[in-house]
């Protein structure tokens, strides 16, 4: 048996029914929350007292008991915490029940509220004591009858947006079932559609938190009406949960409506109260998305353009209706009209209000982008900041609107642009030593900002001498980092689109060297920029030497007058009075032929030109030349030397003709007069007698008459009379020098002696102590009369008694006398006298080794021109054709045609004699030689177009020179040239010697370039056949025409006079060589 | 925009530059400066200029006679060629008649001929 405690243990079977008095009531059925009252009555049927009884109940699942219903035999049974001892372990003690005793226990129970439908409740009492064990009642039982019901209040639906209900946004459909019955709902279904304008969020369906769209096989959202729960017990609940998506956009206002329905196999299906949500939507603007925006935001350079871009994004949930925008630009940002687009389509251009622009509707998430362009103007502060600013304006709600900004950093800065900055030259490239340089600087900070600190730098040539720098008329001061080489202006800020200008001014230094380029540059600096190069400007010097007559000259030295053999010192003086150095100075003396440059001092000599080398502006060089007079030549007739002056780089200059004038004179001064014997004579002794006479003077006696006064002591042996060892004849019975003329000596050149030797005898009669002595008389040049005296020859006379003559057979009364025709003696070393130096005199350079002689006329012909030279005999010239030279000749007279007599001087020069007379000519070949370089020059000249003939294309000084001493030359000349041995062709002439020194008298008085000279020459052409002849005298006629013409009507003539005749005449000449030829 | 602007004017500048220093004219010699003026006489100035200069025997007065043969005007060349001639220079006019063939340079042969 089991005790009391044990019994009604979970789990443990029931008691066997042994008493049957438990009686319950309801007696079937029960339901939530009634009441169960069960008594139970029993009775001690035995015996004996019961002792120690108790009494214990069951609490089936489902009941509970009610509190205070334990009664003992109608005595509440509880204790003071309303625990009920008949529901213990150990149960009631109902203390000790007698025999037939009867003892009645009642409980009552409260049937739980929740019981499932069906559920069995059985209820049983049990008795034991210490005599009997346990006893179990009857067991009663009830059948539990309930139902869920999940139509409630509790069971709801609802939907709530997580924050606010704004389309996009997600809400949450919240589905709450709740079984207020007492059983347990099954297979709760419930159909909840998703709410029109959402969609369901997939996978966000919950129920109690758990996931079933794994249970469920498919999405929530596909499935209609699925058993969200199996079972849902009795006052529970369960909540249903999902979220869906609120459409977007959707308009301000919209009714989100969420319904349910419910069911479960219990309670049939119902609908839930529908939940709504209101939509919350708006346009908005208000996000990162709408934005203001300047393209470029930085370094924005002034006239840059900007591009202001204005996105206005809708970030709301609602479409925005009439968006505009409206741009507030500040002063420096100047919209750029036409320019504005929106989505990139080109706007409407008005003109009113062009910054306000309407922008239209704008839906939710769309965008609308409007770009204005804008520049920026100048000038700007640099690193300033420009603001630009856009309102956003929409009307829902009413009257919205959005400000945006946005800044532009300013990158400015000046510019001195190449086009507009800049150093020029003004004036002239060509820069003069001494003269002015100018250059003009302008600074134009064409930039957009201000320039500071500005400093101009110069970069000057060092040589240039008073650099200033000027700024509108006031100079400026000048810096730099030294004292003496300032180069730096200090010009301060230079203004946005400021010009300044300066001028800088410098001299150039003289003497400066040529083609130097001088530069002057500058650079401008400023703190923004640095340094600004600014293109130099250049100049080219032109600086030349230079030379001119006056200070470049000749000078005489001390003599004032040159004599022949005699050194004349001429000073060379060169002033360099140009600018630059001279390299190569030299100097081309042109002496006449009668003069030598014998030294030079001071210069180097290079033949006839003196080189000075390298001569320094302003600087002179001198030298000192010594000329001799190699000649002796007539009174006043001048040396001329002429010069040259070349030098690098600068015309030739002639400079000043130097005429020195000549004074050359014969002297025969001195002299000896000498007799042998020279002491003493005896009377009738021959006396030889020497005179030696030398012409020690410097110029060449024309005419020298010696005459020496007879002395009647001495008796002349005739025929004795040599001058120079050749016999002179005697003048009748007078001695030669004994005459009225003398003896007449020509052209006896300085140094050149003559001994005149004679004999005489001594008369017998004279008596002892009788001195004798000649005196000679020596007349030269017409005006000196140089007087020579001998030695005293004394008379030695003896008596003499003696009449035998040894070697007569017989006597003689008389004298042994002289012996006649004796051989005459040598002179003796010791004879000469000592005469000074004079100038070596040979053949070579024309002069005659004698004074050529010629026996002084009779004195019956006393009426003759004194010079002796008369003669009408004519010389004779020859000109010698080869072959070769006659058909040159021709062809140069062919070519040589000219308008004009020019012509004619050709063929003077072509037929201009080798020979005249028979003696040698020294002059010829010079002239031949001049007036082929002259005349050749001319034929060149000649064939320029237009050429006007000058006097030095006729004549020049050294022609005219040699020309006099052709003139004089073949004035004196006799007899007839020899014949040319090669030549094939000889054309002779003849002429008048005589005509031709008249002519040579007129040469000193006439003018260069007229028609004497060619008269002259002229004379000397060959006359021999007919043709010639004709020419000549034509020739002549035509030029003699011209005596008194002036050298313009000569040279005018020469190059317009045309002359028929004398050209027919030349070309009869020339036909006639031709077939001589 | 701005930079390639400025990068062509930079290439136009270093053009002209380069330009320049190529094309700019260099110093002169003093012979050089010579024949400058030569050229600036007339032809009967530059006639009498070759007649002068002739006489002198330095190199600068020989190279202007030698470049005087290339005369335009055929006078002056001619003058040249005679005051070679006469000092005794044939090589270079020889050589100039030479390099130079024809009418010219036959003009000039018979004309030294003739003054021969």
């Amino acid at each position: 048996m089991r005790p009391l405690s044990e019994v009604f243990a979970p789990g443990a079977p029931t008691l066997p029914e042994r008493l049957r008095t438990l009686v319950v009531s309801p007696e079937r059925e029960l339901e939530p929350g009634m009441t169960v009252r069960a008594a139970f009555t029993f009775r001690n049927h035995g015996g004996a007292p019961a002792t120690g009884v108790q009494i214990r109940f069951n609490v089936p699942d489902g009941l509970v008991y009610l509190v205070g219903s334990g009664l003992l035999d109608g005595n509440e049974l509880d204790d003071e915490l309303g625990n009920s001892p008949l529901l213990s372990r150990a149960g009631a003690h109902v203390g000790d029940v007698l025999p037939n005793e009867e003892r009645r226990i009642e409980i009552a129970y409260s049937v739980a509220g929740a019981i499932e439908n069906g559920t069995t409740v059985e209820l049983q009492a049990a008795v034991a004591s210490f005599e009997l064990p346990c006893v179990g009642s009857n067991v009663v039982r009830l059948v539990a009858r309930s139902k869920p019901q999940l139509a409630n209040a509790l069971t709801c639906i609802s939907i709530e947006a997580a924050r606010d209900a704004v389309p996009g946004s997600q809400a949450q459909v919240t589905i709450r079932i709740h079984n207020a019955g007492e059983s347990t709902a099954r297979d709760v279904v419930v159909v909840s559609p998703i709410p029109e304008y959402t969609s369901y969020v997939a996978g966000s369906a919950r129920v109690n938190g758990r996931e079933i769209e794994r249970e469920l096989g498919a999405s929530f959202d596909h499935v209609y009406a699925p058993v969200v729960l199996r079972s849902l017990p009795a006052r529970a609940s369960a909540t249903l949960v999902y979220r869906v998506a609120i459409d977007a956009p959707l308009p301000g206002g919209t009714q989100i409506v969420a319904r349910a329905d419910a069911a479960s196999q219990e309670t049939p299906a119902f609908s839930l109260d529908p939940a709504s949500l209101t939509v919350l939507s708006a346009p908005g603007f208000g996000d990162e998305r709408t934005s203001f925006s300047a393209d470029p935001a930085h370094g924005v350079r002034p006239g840059q353009r900007v591009r202001l871009t204005l996105t206005a994004f809708n970030a709301g949930s609602a479409a925005a209706q009439r968006v505009s925008a409206r741009l507030e630009l500040p002063e420096h940002l100047f919209v750029v009209r036409g320019a504005a687009t929106i989505d990139g389509r080109p706007l409407r251009e008005r003109r009113k209000d062009p910054l306000r622009f309407q922008l239209g509707p704008i839906d939710a998430d769309q965008c609308v982008t409007l770009c204005v362009d804008c520049v920026l103007t100048s000038p700007l502060v640099d690193k300033s900041v420009v603001s630009a600013a856009a309102v956003l304006d929409w009307d829902d709600p009413p009257a919205s609107s959005r400000r945006l900004e946005c800044d532009v950093q300013v990158r400015s800065e000046p510019a001195f642009s190449a086009r507009r900055n800049g150093l020029t030259r003004a004036g002239s490239a060509i820069a003069v030593p001494g003269g002015a340089l100018e250059a003009a600087i302008v600074l134009e900070n064409d930039g957009s900002a201000d320039a500071n600190d500005g400093v101009l730098r110069l970069h000057i040539e060092p040589a240039l001498d008073d650099v200033a720098v000027f700024e509108s008329g006031r100079r400026l001061a000048l810096e730099g980092r030294s004292a003496d080489s300032p180069d730096t202006v200090e010009l301060g800020t230079l203004e946005a689109y400021e010009t300044r200008r300066l001028t800088i001014r410098a001299r150039v230094p003289s003497p400066f060297a040529n083609a130097r380029e001088l530069r002057i540059g500058a650079s401008l600096h400023t703190r923004e920029l640095g340094e600004t190069q600014l293109p130099d400007a250049l100049w080219r010097v032109d600086s030349h030497p230079a030379f001119d007559r006056e200070t470049s000259r000749l000078e005489l030295g001390a003599q004032s007058v040159l004599r022949p053999n005699q050194l004349a010192d001429v000073d060379v003086i060169v002033t360099n009075v140009g600018t630059d150095s001279a390299h190569n100075v030299s100097l081309r003396c042109y002496i006449s032929p009668e003069a030598r440059l014998e030294s030079v001092d001071g210069a180097t000599r290079e033949k006839s030109s003196l080189l000075f080398g390298e001569l320094a502006p302003a600087a002179h060089a001198r030298a000192r030349l010594g000329l001799r007079l190699l000649r002796g030549l007539a009174k006043d007739w001048p040396v001329t030397v002429d010069g040259l002056l070349t030098a690098d780089g600068m015309l030739p200059v002639p400079l000043e003709r130097l005429i020195i004038a000549t004074n050359a004179e014969p002297d025969f001064s001195t002299g000896s007069f000498q007799s042998e014997p020279a002491d003493t004579v005896d009377p009738g002794e021959t006396v030889e007698w020497f005179l030696h006479v030398r012409n020690g003077g410097d110029g060449t006696a024309r005419i020298a008459q010696i005459t020496i006064v007879g002395s009647e002591s001495l008796i002349y042996v005739p025929n004795s009379t040599t001058v120079n060892d050749v016999p002179i004849r005697d003048s009748g019975a007078l001695p030669p020098f004994a005459g009225s003329r003398g003896i007449v000596l020509n052209d006896v050149d300085p140094g050149v002696e003559a001994t005149i030797r004679w004999r005489s005898v001594v008369h017998n009669a004279l008596p002892a102590g009788t001195s004798i002595a000649h005196v000679a008389h020596i007349r030269y040049d017409g005006e000196r009369d140089d007087e020579i005296v001998s030695a005293e020859l004394r008379i030695r006379a003896t008596p003499i008694f003696a009449n035998a003559i040894p070697g007569l057979p017989f006597g003689l009364d008389g004298m042994l006398g002289p012996a006649l025709a004796a051989r005459p003696r040598a002179l003796s070393e010791d004879r000469f006298l000592q005469l000074p130096p004079a100038t070596p005199v040979s053949e070579g350079n024309g002069s005659h080794p004698l004074a050529q002689l010629s026996a002084a006329p009779d004195d019956d012909v006393e009426d003759a021109p004194p010079e002796g030279f008369e003669t009408t005999d004519a010389t004779g010239t020859i000109v010698a054709f080869t072959p070769d030279r006659l058909g040159r000749t021709l062809r140069l007279l062919r070519e040589a045609r000219f308008r004009g007599l020019i012509t004619h001087l050709f063929a003077v020069r072509a037929f201009l004699p080798e020979g005249v007379g028979d003696g040698r000519c020294s002059a010829l070949g010079a002239t031949r030689e001049l007036l082929r370089e002259e005349l050749d020059r001319l034929f060149i000249k000649l064939r320029l177009p237009l050429y006007v003939l000058t006097a030095r294309d006729v004549e020049t000084p050294s022609l005219r020179t040699t020309l006099e001493r052709l003139v004089q030359e073949a004035g004196a000349a006799r007899g007839v040239p020899a014949e040319a041995p090669t030549a094939e062709l000889t054309l002779r002439g003849t002429f008048d010697p005589k005509e031709l020194r008249d002519l040579g008298e007129r040469f000193a008085q006439a003018q260069l370039a007229t028609a004497l000279p060619w008269a002259a020459l002229a004379r000397l052409l060959p006359d021999e056949t007919s043709a010639c002849a004709n020419y000549r005298a034509l020739l002549l006629e035509a030029l003699d025409g011209f005596e008194d013409a002036d050298c313009n009507e000569f040279i005018d003539a020469l190059q317009h006079r045309d002359d028929s005749r004398l050209d027919a005449a030349l070309d009869a000449m020339v036909a006639s060589l031709h077939s001589m030829a | 925009m701005l930079a390639v602007t400025l990068v062509l004017v930079v290439f136009i500048v270093a053009l002209a530059t380069v330009g320049y220093a190529l094309v700019r004219p260099r110093r002169k010699s003093d012979a050089d400066l010579l024949i400058d003026e030569f050229g600036n006489l007339s032809n009967a100035e530059r006639c009498e200029f070759i007649f002068a200069v002739a006489t002198l025997d330095d190199p600068s007065s020989l190279r202007l006679v030698e470049r005087a043969l290339d005369d335009p005007c055929e006078a002056v060349a001619l003058a040249a060629a005679h005051a070679l001639t006469t000092a005794g220079r044939t090589a270079p006019l020889e050589r100039f008649l030479s390099e130079h063939p024809g009418g010219r340079a036959e003009s000039i042969t018979a004309s030294l001929e003739l003054l021969a």
